[in-house]
């Protein structure tokens, strides 16, 4: 819903305004500790990755904070992380349980922040297929149809079961050839279940790919979040990439799950993936809009 | 209840008069078309005494037996003298001619041109269609309520918007009555256009605080907005060709002096250029709006006369067949006036409104729509009584059933039954009132009144329940008919004037005001998404406590008027949102509301010359407008998103020769309150910002000049077609006020963030034709 009203705002304001750089001195903010971590149900390196808050126009990448004690309870064991780069802690000891409540704990210059999170049941994924829409009748005749196949835009469509108990929250994510391609906020893809409780997804879009070549293999990774990391990721996205100015609401901070004034979040999560090679254009569905 | 009693045995008492052959003048006064004229002076000289008409035209005065000249005046007409032996009741329909253009200065008697000073009503402003035009606009299309926003303690909600907050009241809080059925959303295309077609427009007033008892329902101001009768003398049509788009009315008499009717249209056309373009699917774009005004009215006989009138408007936005989106406002207004006695006039109306939108996309087997309206159904009684040149009484009730419907959206697939609708209600609003415009002595005159007000949710509904950290905890649901909550309460109003002498006088009042319907909008800017809602269990209604107090001069032989007014605004159960709050398509929307008060206070300074060939008014208002919320904010207090200390507004109009007027118009507005970033962290790889308290930077100031040159065709006896070219720069010196400041990452480099100013309307000239035959 949100993409129709930006799509109607940029065709209605963008068309007409112009924009120019400005310059305006911002006040400093007290420095906070910018946390980003998560536990799930997969046997990997558990990562949480700490950095501090900066200046708006302080242009250098986030500082990083070394030598913190980092560690992760399940309401039984407590797991110790162990710094491997500057600012990155990892455990590979520990497997999310569905249904366990895990503890994050950090000690860092002399605070302590904790944050925890509950490991929610992901549904399994049936099968995936490939769509794409025709965009053809929105570019000028002059153009050479031939580059525009060159480049698709894949569609990721999922075909599954979604239980019907309600408030269920998902993110999805693609690999490209084993490669994480959904590495920034604005390529991760959140839903509730308000629309959907019970519902067999049939072929739902869920991600999307701009540089899909035919026999590239293609994963599709889907998480079962709580409802508090869908909610901040909707909060981040809300100031970021669907920031509508006046038309929309006052810009406010998505709040995390970290106590003690600290930013960021810790999220239990399960995973489930599916694996797909890219067949040939004749086998792509193709797309109603909307 | 008590109240109310009080007030009206007062009333009785001061009505019942010792009468001793008394007799009454009374009749409607219009301009030579026949169109009734608004608030024109009725002036007997040797009692030095007088009324003005009601808003029909109507006027009635009843004085002891004698001979007595009457003036009848009204502004940009020349002054009638009427020497009247009254030893009966006399009926006097009077028609005034407008002020020669010959005439190269005004000459006439101005003796009661002081109408401002002596009249009890205060912070209020009235402007005339014609005045109306003569203001340089936005792609030449003439807009009242961007003329309104040039008046002080009024603001523009941003840069070419057609919202407006009143004296640091949220938009939604403004009543906008287009013949006296309510405008909920008055805008076109996003709000850079008005609803309102200037060439169907008679007059309007805005009442900033001093809101007469006869309305209500809104907490910060009254627009009132009157459309033309229509022509009872001869056929006429009206129209231009702009930029933009273009406008027709047509008027005249069906019979003379007994049928009148009036038709507009009006239609933008930008769209209609894609159709030029040779790509089929920029053809198939559309984006448009279109509005009709009619208004018919018929004189049974001089006790009797019918209106009907109404507007249509819409606006359109189509993506080829995978995207439509519509919205607009309907009205309809039926009107019976009916002269019961020379001394008491009565007004019946039945009013419908309904403002809506659709948005579909896809195509039929696959695609949604989404749907919201509101419709609203109002019986109204005004009963105007003129006992004696000392009282004017006004006392009447309305009722009103409004119907919500705030959003419903669902797929059309046939494999999917998802929707989802926003809970549908009902509510019942009634109001009655009593108001007396009272001469206490010769200098101090005073309007006092009180309304009763009520509201009652109505099933049937589902009403959700919220516990204290605004989490549902279960619902409840109500059957049809079922009364399940009522507010009411009482709205004290009152007025005093004091007059001084001839030109200057003091002026004071309080009003108290309720709101029972609520705009869900978080918005700085309007938009056509408009989502309102009634006060339910989980809503309570708004309330302000207002009062003013100014001094009034005229000098020059009130060729010049001046004023000064300070005012102090108290408001209870303000609405916010909560951060990220999610307006649309939400049933539980209510648990979104976060409440608090809200005040503002300031003085507005104006200096208005409406007679002679400058014409004009500066405008200065000094104010300060702030909300404390416990949610928000931290519950520390933060400036309203309207709160502009300094605003000026020149707005001039000179006319050099018969055939050309030059207008000029210059704003200044302190920026608006904004939320900037003030440090940022890094999550997901992207850079988030994070946020100053709310409200706790402000805009660059804004401030613009625009200009017309209007040239009028020659006027010739025999001539019938008459016909002016209007120019109009808009943002003449090109400033690039900013629109919104956008911060974000930098193209090139991930790390750097930088911020942009976004600005909507650089310097944008205009051309348009009127005519008139």
């Amino acid at each position: 819903m949100k993409k129709i009203i930006y799509i109607s705002f940029i065709f209605l304001v963008l068309t007409q305004a112009c924009t120019e750089p400005f310059d305006v001195a911002l006040e400093s903010t007290h420095i906070r500790l910018v946390v980003q971590g998560s536990i799930s149900d997969v046997r990997t390196a558990h990562q949480v990755s700490l950095t501090k808050s900066a200046d708006y126009f302080s242009n250098a990448p986030a500082p990083k904070v070394t030598g913190a004690t980092v560690s992760i309870n399940d309401g039984e064991n407590t797991f110790d992380l162990t710094e491997i780069s500057d600012g990155l802690y990892e455990t590979d000891t520990i497997v999310g349980e569905i249904g366990k409540t895990y503890t994050l704990t950090i000690n860092s210059e002399g605070e302590t922040y904790t944050a925890s999170s509950r490991l929610n049941y992901c549904t399994p994924i049936d099968s995936i297929n490939f769509g794409f829409y025709d965009y053809s009748e929105y570019y000028e005749e002059e153009i050479d149809s031939s580059e525009i196949e060159t480049e698709p835009y894949l569609s990721i469509l999922l075909n599954a079961q979604e239980p019907n108990t309600p408030n269920d929250f998902y993110l999805w994510k693609i690999y490209k050839n084993g490669v994480l391609e959904s590495d920034t906020l604005d390529e991760l893809n959140i839903s509730d279940d308000y629309f959907a409780n019970g519902d067999y997804l049939y072929d739902v879009e869920v991600q999307w790919y701009e540089e899909a070549i035919v026999g590239d293999t293609i994963t599709l990774e889907m998480q079962a979040i709580s409802e508090d990391y869908y909610n901040y990721i909707n909060g981040l996205l809300t100031e970021t990439v669907y920031n509508l100015g006046p038309l929309g609401g006052p810009p406010a901070n998505a709040v995390g799950n970290i106590s003690n004034d600290a930013m960021g979040f810790f999220l239990a999560y399960s995973v489930v993936q599916i694996t797909k090679i890219v067949p040939e254009k004749e086998e792509w569905i193709e797309l109603e809009w909307f | 209840m008590r109240r109310f009693f009080i007030i009206a045995v007062l009333v009785i008492i001061s009505a019942s008069s010792f009468s001793q052959n008394k007799y009454t003048i009374s009749g409607f006064v219009k301009d030579k078309a026949g169109e009734e004229l608004i608030g024109a002076t009725i002036y007997i000289r040797n009692l030095q005494t007088g009324s003005v008409t009601n808003v029909y035209g109507f006027y009635s005065i009843t004085v002891n037996e004698g001979n007595y000249t009457v003036d009848y005046s009204y502004i940009g007409c020349e002054t009638f003298s009427k020497e009247i032996n009254l030893n009966k009741n006399h009926s006097l329909n009077i028609s005034l001619t407008e002020t020669s253009k010959n005439i190269e200065e005004v000459v006439i008697t101005a003796e009661r041109k002081n109408e401002n000073v002596i009249k009890t009503e205060m912070s209020t402003m009235k402007l005339q269609a014609k005045d109306i035009k003569k203001i340089p606009a936005l792609f030449g299309e003439v807009d009242v309520i961007k003329a309104i926003q040039l008046l002080p303690g009024v603001q523009s909600t941003g840069e070419g918007f057609s919202g407006f907050n009143v004296r640091g009241g949220s938009p939604d809080q403004n009543l906008i009555l287009f013949d006296e059925a309510t405008v909920y959303n008055a805008s076109h295309l996003m709000g850079f256009f008005s609803v309102f077609n200037n060439d169907a427009v008679k007059d309007l007033k805005l009442y900033k605080g001093d809101i007469p008892a006869e309305f209500g329902g809104r907490l910060s101001s009254l627009l009132d907005i009157r459309m033309k009768e229509g022509n009872q003398k001869e056929w006429h049509a009206t129209g231009g060709l702009g930029l933009i788009s273009s406008r027709l009315t047509i008027e005249g008499p069906i019979i003379k002096d007994k049928w009148s009717m009036l038709i507009a249209g009006r239609r933008t056309y930008a769209d209609l250029f894609l159709l030029l373009s040779s790509d089929e699917a920029v053809r198939s774009n559309q984006l448009f709006f279109h509005d009709i005004n009619f208004k018919s009215n018929y004189k049974f006989s001089d006790k009797d006369r019918i209106f009907v009138s109404g507007y249509f408007g819409r606006d359109v936005l189509k993506f080829g067949d995978m995207f439509g989106f519509n919205w607009g406002n309907n009205t309809l207004t039926t009107r019976w006036n009916h002269l019961f006695t020379e001394k008491l006039f009565s007004n019946f109306s039945f009013i419908y409104s309904k403002y809506n939108y659709i948005m579909e996309s896809g195509t039929s087997a696959s695609g949604f729509e989404w749907t919201s309206d509101l419709e609203d159904f109002k019986i109204k009684a005004d009963f105007n009584y003129y006992p004696n040149p000392n009282n004017t009484i006004k006392f009447g009730l309305e009722a009103i059933h409004h119907q919500f419907n705030p959003g419903f959206a669902r797929s059309l697939g046939e494999s999917s039954e998802n929707s989802l609708r926003m809970p549908k209600s009902r509510a019942l609003e009634y109001a009655i009132y009593l108001s007396n415009e009272h001469k206490l002595t010769k200098r101090l005159t005073a309007n006092y009144g009180l309304r009763v007000s009520a509201f009652q949710n109505m099933g049937e509904t589902t009403v959700y329940n919220f516990d204290d950290s605004y989490q549902k905890i279960d619902s409840t649901v109500y059957d049809k008919w079922d009364i399940f909550n009522t507010f009411s309460g009482l709205e004290p109003r009152l007025s005093l004037n004091f007059t001084l002498n001839q030109r200057s006088s003091i002026k004071a009042s309080y009003s108290r005001t309720k709101q029972y319907v609520h705009l869900a909008s978080n918005s700085t800017a309007g938009s056509p998404l408009d989502v309102w809602l009634p006060s339910s269990p989980n809503i309570k209604p708004q309330l302000a406590n207002q009062a003013a107090i100014g001094y009034f001069r005229n000098f020059l032989n009130n060729n010049y008027e001046t004023s000064v007014e300070i005012y102090y605004k108290d408001m209870e159960n303000q609405i916010d949102f909560r951060d990220h709050a999610q307006l649309l398509l939400n049933p539980e929307l209510e648990g979104e509301f976060r409440v608090g008060d809200a005040w503002s206070y300031g003085a507005e300074f104006l200096i208005r010359k409406q007679q002679g060939k400058l014409t004009g008014w500066i405008s200065y208002t000094l104010s300060k407008a702030e909300r404390k919320i416990p949610e928000i904010n931290s519950g520390q207090l933060y400036s309203s998103s309207y709160d502009r200390p300094h605003n000026l507004a020149i707005v001039a109009s000179l006319d050099v020769g018969k055939r050309l007027n030059i207008a000029a118009t210059w704003v200044y507005a302190t920026g608006s309150p904004v939320t900037y970033p003030t440090g940022r962290i890094v999550f997901e790889n992207m850079i988030i910002p994070i946020y100053s308290d709310r409200n706790g930077y402000r805009m660059p100031d804004y401030h613009r000049m625009d200009l017309s040159i209007i040239l009028k065709g020659k006027e010739k006896p025999n001539k019938r077609l008459y016909s002016e070219l209007n120019v109009s720069i808009y943002n003449v010196y090109n400033r690039h006020n900013a629109w919104m400041i956008y911060f974000g990452e930098d193209e090139d480099d991930p790390n750097v963030t930088t911020a942009e100013k976004v600005y909507v309307f650089p310097i944008i000239p205009s051309l348009t034709w009127n005519f008139n035959f």
